[in-house]
């Protein structure tokens, strides 16, 4: 009478229908697609900015350069002002961060918990600080940087970057909490919390995934901005503004160091977050 | 331990009106349990009692106090959620606890109290997991645990069943009821099942649109509807409801009722108490289970033709036509009977229940 249960097989050592095979190689192929999209660039730039500068203008390139030389990037970073500029950016990218997440929290949380007039509209609003482009508010931003004195300095820079980042990291934030029950919060108050306890011991835990990768998104678009950061400082340049500036002048082999350079922290940043992405995206719970 | 009071207690969302004027005194260790349809503001209402809704006017009193402007932490209440809303990033242990820690209760205490109260729901074994690896039934315990751990003066109950399978719905509910006795908290447990609200209240608080129409010991609930809505409301299946007009009677006493077609003669009693509303339209109630069926129609029985038989295992239910209105009965399973069979029907005047027939308000508490 009982049905036939699939004979217990541990996952992988069963043999594949052929439309299963044939869906797994295609699944396969496109990983590696999409992979090879993403990280073919990287892995070049990577090898050109090790390879010794005689190779460099060699031609066929070598896949993998026959001897490891740290000479280009040794004079990438020992050049005026690459050190000096990475710590910059560095700096704007984290206080960009803090002031997006000072305000994208409680913007995002207001919008996700609380129903008040004009929800809608702010909600929209934020989005139109992206219709102007930068360009067109560079001069304008420059007066007022000089009049607030901020002009050249890294807070500077930071805030328009944060001005950057807010409308999408008050969208981010503004889903995160609304995906953390407004119940839970409401249980913890019924235990003795106050509004402000539930949200810092039960919300913040649990929208922590969330922030992280609202964190992340902020420190790429600080990273990356090149534009802003090079018209409002001119002697405390961030790395991309420095290397802009230096660019032109520069030998190629400068340009593929400086370009490997850049992607650096931020594949140092994704790497140290991923636990959190993986568990917002992927489902699967943090190891403790 | 302490009463519940609620003075005038109103809610409004925008034009919704969740909670009209609501007058309720819950006693020192009651059980009561609010039942109502979906939307009627029975959730609204606990929450007022709870701090998390702030009330649009009246007071809450818990015990002596006011406790209309404290915030939920400082009211000293349990509350299960309806979604349960155990924390899901603590373990099991630190969700009883959570309470206690916000309280800065000592760690040995804390240990020692979660302990009692995890064997008391038989969930000891689990106060190492995460929620997520909770069966619903679990879950549902650790959120009674860790209400009841702080020993509230007031326990607070959304539908805490309605999200169980029927089978584990029936035990959980046993026990329910079995800790109430053992912990003795006023409780206010809110249901939309009014089977639930029979057999766990030690008093039913029926409301509708916002309002408390009804509150009394279940038997009288269900035996003594306050109106149509309420009779229609609990019991399954719901009252029997026949337009009607009491009619003067020509030499004695007696009052007669007119319904379905036929005539009723009222006993002495029920006669004297009806009289000043001889001659206005009423609404007839009779539960299913209080009409005798008869296999012919016979003597001073009143006719009746079947339309459809429905056996429930321990009972049949049978829709009946007499003088064209709609009956539902409760008869044994021996009864043999068949749709289109003439039977005979016969009843006790004293369950008949007389409603106004405008307003449905009972003519007789
Ligand atoms: N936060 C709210 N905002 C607006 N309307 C609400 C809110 N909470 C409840 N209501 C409305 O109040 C009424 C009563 O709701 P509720 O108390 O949840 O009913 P019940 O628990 O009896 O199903 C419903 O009409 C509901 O739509
Ligand atoms: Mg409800």
């Amino acid at each position: 009478m009982t049905p036939t249960m699939p004979p217990d097989v541990p996952p992988g050592s069963r043999r594949l229908t052929p439309r299963e095979a044939r869906n797994r190689v295609l699944l396969y192929m496109a990983v590696v697609a999409i992979a090879s999209w993403v990280l073919l660039p990287i892995f070049l730039i990577a090898v050109l900015s090790f390879t010794p500068r005689e190779e460099f203008f060699g031609w066929p390139k070598p896949l993998i350069p026959s001897r490891f030389s740290i000479e280009t990037m040794a004079f990438f970073v020992n050049s005026y002002g690459v050190l000096e500029s990475t710590l910059n950016s560095i700096w704007v990218a984290l206080l960009t961060i803090a002031i997006t997440l000072v305000i994208a929290a409680p913007a995002g949380y207001a919008l996700s918990r609380f129903v008040f007039r004009g929800r809608e509209a702010f909600r929209l609003g934020i989005l139109i600080t992206r219709m102007f482009p930068t360009a067109l508010l560079a001069v304008p931003l420059i007066v007022l940087y000089y009049r607030l004195g901020i002009y050249d300095t890294l807070v500077g820079v930071a805030f328009i970057h944060a001005a950057m980042a807010l409308p999408f990291s008050v969208l981010i934030t503004t889903s995160i909490f609304v995906g953390v029950s407004k119940e839970l919060e409401e249980a913890a108050m019924t235990l003795g919390c106050s509004r402000l306890e539930a949200f810092v011991r039960i919300t913040l835990p649990l929208a922590l995934p969330g922030l992280a990768a609202a964190a992340m998104f902020t420190f790429v678009i600080s990273w990356n901005e090149v534009f802003a950061a090079a018209v409002l400082t001119t002697q405390n340049r961030t790395l991309p503004a420095q290397v802009l500036a230096n660019l032109r002048a520069s030998q190629p082999y400068f340009k593929v160091a400086g370009g490997f350079f850049m992607t650096i922290p931020a594949l140092i940043f994704i790497f140290l977050i991923r636990r959190y992405l993986i568990q917002m995206w992927g489902g699967a719970p943090a190891e403790r | 331990m302490a009463e519940i009071r609620l003075e005038n207690v109103w809610k409004v969302f925008g034009k919704v009106v969740a909670v009209r004027d609501v007058t309720l005194t819950i006693e020192d260790g009651e059980f009561l349990v609010l039942l109502g349809p979906s939307g009627c503001g029975k959730t609204t209402t606990l929450r007022c009692i709870a701090g998390l809704e702030r009330v649009d006017g009246g007071r809450v009193f818990i015990g002596d106090r006011d406790v209309t402007e404290l915030p939920p932490g400082k009211r000293d209440i349990g509350m299960v959620f309806q979604s349960y809303a155990v924390f899901p990033h603590m373990r099991v242990f630190d969700n009883i606890a959570f309470g206690l820690k916000m309280k800065r209760v000592p760690r040995a205490e804390i240990r020692r109290r979660v302990q009692n109260v995890a064997e008391m729901l038989g969930i000891e074994e689990l106060l190492k997991r995460y929620p997520a690896q909770l069966s619903g039934g679990q879950r549902q315990r650790v959120a009674v645990a860790r209400a009841i751990v702080l020993e509230p003066q007031v326990l607070l109950m959304d539908e805490p069943l309605s999200n169980l399978d029927a089978l584990i719905r029936l035990q959980v509910r046993a026990e329910l009821k079995r800790l109430h006795k053992q912990i003795g908290s006023t409780t206010v447990y809110v249901t939309h099942d009014q089977v639930e609200a029979l057999s766990l209240g030690d008093r039913i608080a029926v409301m509708k649109d916002g309002e408390i129409v009804q509150v009394d010991d279940p038997t009288t609930v269900y035996e003594h509807p306050a109106d149509v809505f309420v009779g229609g409301f609990i019991g399954n299946p719901p009252m029997n409801f026949l337009p009607g007009e009491l009619v003067a009677p020509k030499k004695d006493g007696f009052l007669v009722l007119k319904a379905a077609g036929h005539e009723i003669p009222l006993p002495e009693t029920l006669s004297r108490a009806l009289k000043e509303h001889v001659g206005r339209p009423v609404t007839v109630g009779i539960r299913a289970e209080h009409i005798e069926v008869l296999p012919k129609p016979e003597g001073d029985a009143l006719p009746a033709q079947v339309l459809v038989v429905e056996p429930l295992g321990s009972h049949l239910l049978l829709t009946l036509d007499v003088g064209g209105q709609t009956l539902k009965v409760m008869v044994d399973t021996d009864l043999q009977v068949e749709p289109n069979r003439e039977v005979g029907l016969r009843f006790d005047p004293a369950k008949l229940r007389f409603m106004d027939r405008e307003t449905g308000k009972a003519l007789l508490p």
